[in-house]
């Protein structure tokens, strides 16, 4: 009988660690999700419309706030909409020369993970209040923001 | 911390009390006949008030009982209550509920004369109805280019359920003539859940904390007092 009870509490004992080990093996404490998307501008050949044109000596920055992109070149550029607001106003200088555009969207809140919390996703994306010194013209191409693929076209 | 400090002291507790009485009645009942008793043995937890004197944030009450079947076999029950606060990196929530757990142990401890202990395996349906709160979130946006504002909708969800299927694992120890110390843990698994839209159970009273993959875990210290009805011979 001893030996009986030995058994069963090494076994017990065997179970109970390997319990605890499956439940501390799925804590989902890292966010590793995907949390709010930016809005991806990509830039044309306004003679050309179906080929990527790098903007060049591209500055860009929000209203009253530091620049995201630093005298770069490139074709496609990636910024963050205010999340505290339903638009918002940048400014996007190629070469010294400075436009202005601003961006119209509604927020919604999406809820993600228990530690990522919720994000937003932006959707009714519009354009206003643009200027046409060195951007020829506009496309929005995708309304709603929720990844991180092309959502307006900037022809130069 | 605290509470996992606390959980593990009363486990040592408690065995310490079963060491104790395994060495006191190890003489002397040799030749007295054995009977087993049988009869109502209802207890409460007493974890959950211990936890909520030392963290205001989470009140449980539960009560449980169980009768015997069989030689090894008890029909087992546990009703609760619960209602916890819960801060999270982005959000907070408050999980307001009851639930009932429903099921049975088999002892597998081979008890010596006149000893009444368990080590057990159980299963149980748990199931639970709760409200849920979702009293302050921060937008997750990468970087902080924007200033990010706290919004705090105290948005909350009614009528949210859950059921669940349980594993129970633990020891009993009659400590005193009729009074039963126990511990034991839970191993869960969400059969089925109504969640918010919007939203999603994190909490689920009986349940604690659910895992991201439905699976949830849970410790038990309880004191429990057993009514005799009748006794059996082994």
């Amino acid at each position: 009988m001893l030996t009986h009870l030995k058994f069963m509490k090494k076994h017990i004992l065997s179970l109970i660690v390997f319990l605890i080990l499956i439940a501390s093996c799925q804590k989902d404490d890292f966010c590793i999700d995907e949390t709010t998307p930016q809005l991806i501008i990509r830039f044309y050949d306004n003679d050309e419309p179906t080929e990527y044109k790098s903007a060049t000596g591209l500055y860009v920055w929000a209203n009253e706030l530091d620049t995201i992109y630093n005298n770069v070149s490139t074709d496609s550029i990636a910024i963050p909409l205010n999340p505290s607001l339903d638009l918002t106003v940048y400014h996007l200088s190629s070469e010294t020369i400075e436009d202005e555009l601003t961006i119209n969207y509604s927020r919604k809140e999406v809820y993600v993970s228990r530690s990522c919390g919720f994000k937003y996703n932006f959707e009714n994306i519009n354009l206003s209040g643009i200027t046409n010194n060195w951007i020829l013209n506009t496309e929005v191409t995708n309304q709603t923001v929720e990844n991180e693929t092309e959502h307006v076209k900037i022809f130069h | 911390m605290k509470q996992s400090m606390l959980k593990y002291f009363i486990s040592i507790l408690v065995l310490l009390v079963t060491i104790s009485v395994t060495a006191q009645e190890e003489t002397a009942t040799d030749t007295l006949k054995s009977k087993d008793k049988y009869g109502l043995r209802l207890g409460i937890d007493i974890s959950k008030p211990i936890i909520s004197i030392f963290n205001d944030k989470i009140k449980g009450f539960e009560i449980l009982g169980d009768f015997r079947i069989k030689r090894n076999v008890y029909a087992a029950i546990e009703l609760g209550t619960y209602d916890r606060d819960t801060q999270e990196y982005f959000f907070s929530f408050n999980t307001k509920g009851s639930y009932i757990k429903i099921g049975g142990n088999y002892n597998l401890y081979e008890n010596w004369p006149n000893m009444n202990n368990e080590i057990f395996v159980g299963l149980r349906y748990g199931l639970s109805s709760f409200s849920q709160t979702l009293k302050s979130y921060t937008p997750n946006i990468d970087g902080t280019y924007f200033e990010e504002n706290t919004i705090t909708p105290n948005q909350k969800f009614d009528n949210l359920s859950a059921q669940w299927a349980e594993i129970v694992i633990g020891l009993k120890v009659e400590t005193l003539e009729n009074v039963y110390l126990g511990v034991s843990i839970g191993l869960k698994k969400l059969v089925d859940e109504k969640e918010p839209t919007s939203f999603k159970n994190l909490y689920i009273p009986g349940f604690e904390r659910v895992f991201s993959n439905d699976t949830g875990f849970s410790f038990n210290y309880s004191i429990s007092y057993l009514i005799p009805i009748y006794k059996k011979n082994k």
